[in-house]
């Protein structure tokens, strides 16, 4: 695993921080880049393994996955989904301004 | 002191005892133990009119000559990222800080559904992401053996919550052991199902190809009862699977007889602390003394556990936690000015805690473009490795037996400075996770220091009940039974 190899930089963890709608501060940014850094390396024994014509198992499966019957049945109120929003407008979730115009 | 499970069931449906004097002995002991600067802080919230009521309900019921169902007026706990109807869930997290969610658990409903009492929520590492307790956000439970040490995690406050006898069970979830390493921390009885054994409606995700929720007791009894009411298929969650249930009770006091037992050498090397192994290999004798045969068996893969393990369990937090967003439930932090990214952003870093932050940032990464192949690709096949060591194993034995952490409870604060040595605790618990196997943790004798330690049994999917057996078996045995800390007696 060459490219997966080098070595774990700032960049990379403000690139991944923006991936995952995290906001961090520069020391925070900092801190995690090592700490990763050191768990990379550990991670790194994996490619000492020889997984050629191993299949990959993403989840373990005993037997077909069980489906219930696809019938209409009641859900949440809408009250009862909007009850815990931290803000509400017009009967729905309000967000700030995403697009051009919008509030 | 709160008594077992079935010892208070059986009062309570003969009339003996009435539930609500059960509820109101379990609510004075998290009182006098749990509360305050002292206290253990197993529990973030306990709904105690919710609680005195449900114990009623269950005396009404009785009066009316109704029969009562099998926990009835059994006090139990239940780990905070179990969804309960109208009590405050946070999963250890400052983002669902007071939410309140519109719906119970399938388990929790199973429970009351036997007539159980729901005592209150109990503490964990935030979104189960820790081994310590130490990543809760409202704090970390103490081990009630030793105060200044950790009681594992990331079902700490459930395991606590039973050892000190504030409650005769608890429910946990295991990812990679957060169920049988504070199990054995605590000395109480763990189990952590095959996957797909029990429901996980209602549970807060944190890795779905290995959560799995299970009990704890403070004995295997108690323990295997409420296994039997919360295993079976649940069609809201499509992964529970249809295996018919057995009656996990019954398999205590099966003889253990001409049972095959494995012991893996590559559980018994380097980092093993030399009392915990002693202590689990004279367990592994008692075994021996009840009919069963020991041999050697090998799992090669064992030392890339770890390694495959934070790479998987990442990956699929970081997909599972992009719910926490500030719009539907929970926090929302919006800079002034800031557009929806920017409230996305600001909610996340200020509502996650550094675990969680760390555990999504390594997912993100090792499922990112250029490094899924190397990072998760690749740990999905040492994985299917990991699985093949077990089935390989259990062509020849029974069942595999070892310590169920490498040391005895870590005082609070010795690892958290260093991640990286928090993850190899749970070397011996993450293999059968990672296999979907089940597994219990029981108490064997305890250290010098008097700190418990437990043994873990692996068996066969969906043979529950023979680790359950071979648990009872031991628990006859062995001199931690009914074993409680000096300051819950």
């Amino acid at each position: 695993m060459p490219v997966a190899l080098m070595k774990l930089d700032l960049s990379h963890i403000e690139h991944v921080a923006k991936l995952a709608s995290l906001s961090l501060t520069r020391e925070e940014a900092e801190a995690m880049t090592a700490e990763l850094g050191a768990i990379l390396k550990h991670v790194e024994e994996l490619s000492s393994v020889d997984t050629s014509n191993v299949t990959p198992t993403s989840s373990v499966q005993l037997g077909p996955a069980a489906w219930r019957r696809d019938e209409e049945r009641p859900g949440l109120s809408h009250e009862e989904a909007l009850a815990q929003a931290p803000r509400q407008a017009d009967g729905g979730f309000a967000v700030p301004g995403f697009v051009e115009g919008g509030s | 002191m709160i008594g077992h499970v079935a010892e208070i069931a059986e009062r309570v449906r003969a009339g003996e005892t009435r539930a609500e004097d059960v509820a109101r002995a379990a609510l004075a002991r998290i009182d006098a133990l749990d509360g305050g600067e002292h206290g253990l802080h197993a529990f973030l919230a306990v709904p105690r009119e919710k609680v005195l009521e449900a114990a009623r309900a269950v005396d009404a019921k009785r009066a009316a000559g109704t029969p009562l169902g099998r926990l009835a007026g059994v006090p139990i706990a239940i780990k905070d990222a179990l969804c309960t109807r109208g009590v405050v869930t946070t999963s250890g997290s400052r983002i669902l800080e007071g939410w309140v969610p519109p719906y119970d658990a399938t388990v929790v409903a199973r429970l009351a559904s036997e007539d159980a009492i729901a005592i209150g929520k109990t503490n964990m590492d935030e979104f189960a992401m820790g081994s310590s307790n130490e990543n809760s956000a409202y704090g970390a439970a103490k081990n009630p053996w030793d105060t200044s040490r950790a009681p594992g995690g990331s079902s700490g406050g459930s395991a606590v919550a039973v050892a000190a006898r504030m409650a005769s069970a608890a429910l946990g979830s295991d990812t990679g052991g957060s169920i049988r390493q504070p199990a054995a921390f605590t000395g109480t009885v763990g189990v952590k199902p095959t996957y797909g054994r029990v429901s996980r409606y209602g549970l807060i995700a944190f890795a779905s190809s290995l959560d799995q929720v299970g009990p704890f007791a403070t004995d295997v009894r108690g323990a295997a009862r409420v296994l039997s009411i919360i295993a079976g298929r649940d069609e809201r969650d499509a992964t529970s699977r249809g295996a018919s249930v057995p009656d996990f009770e019954a398999a205590c006091g099966a003889s253990v007889q001409g049972l095959r037992l494995g012991v893996p050498e590559e559980y018994f090397q380097e980092g093993l602390d030399p009392e915990v192994a002693a202590s689990v290999r004279a367990a592994i004798d008692g075994l021996k003394d009840a009919g069963c045969t020991v041999r050697p068996v090998k799992l090669p893969h064992t030392r890339f556990a770890v390694a495959t393990y934070y790479v998987i369990a990442t990956a699929e937090a970081s997909s599972n936690l992009a719910r926490f967003d500030g719009v539907r439930y929970g926090l929302r932090v919006e800079p002034t000015g800031g557009d929806l990214r920017a409230m996305y952003g600001a909610t996340r870093d200020q509502g996650f805690g550094r675990e969680v932050k760390r555990r999504i940032l390594l997912g993100t990464f090792v499922l990112s473009a250029g490094y899924y192949d190397a990072y998760y690709g690749r740990a999905l096949k040492v994985r299917t490795l990991i699985a093949r060591d077990f089935d390989a194993a259990f062509g020849e034995v029974d069942a595999i037996v070892s310590p169920t952490a490498p040391t005895p409870a870590f005082a609070l604060g010795e690892k958290t400075g260093d991640p990286l040595s928090m993850y190899l605790s749970d070397v011996y618990t993450l293999p059968a996770s990672l296999a979907g196997l089940p597994a219990v943790s029981v108490p064997c004798a305890p250290t010098k220091a008097g700190l418990p330690v437990g043994l873990q049994i692996v068996t066969p999917a969906l043979d529950e009940a023979r680790g359950v057996a071979l648990a009872a078996a031991w628990e006859a045995r062995s001199p931690a039974r009914d074993a409680v800390p000096p300051l819950a007696r």
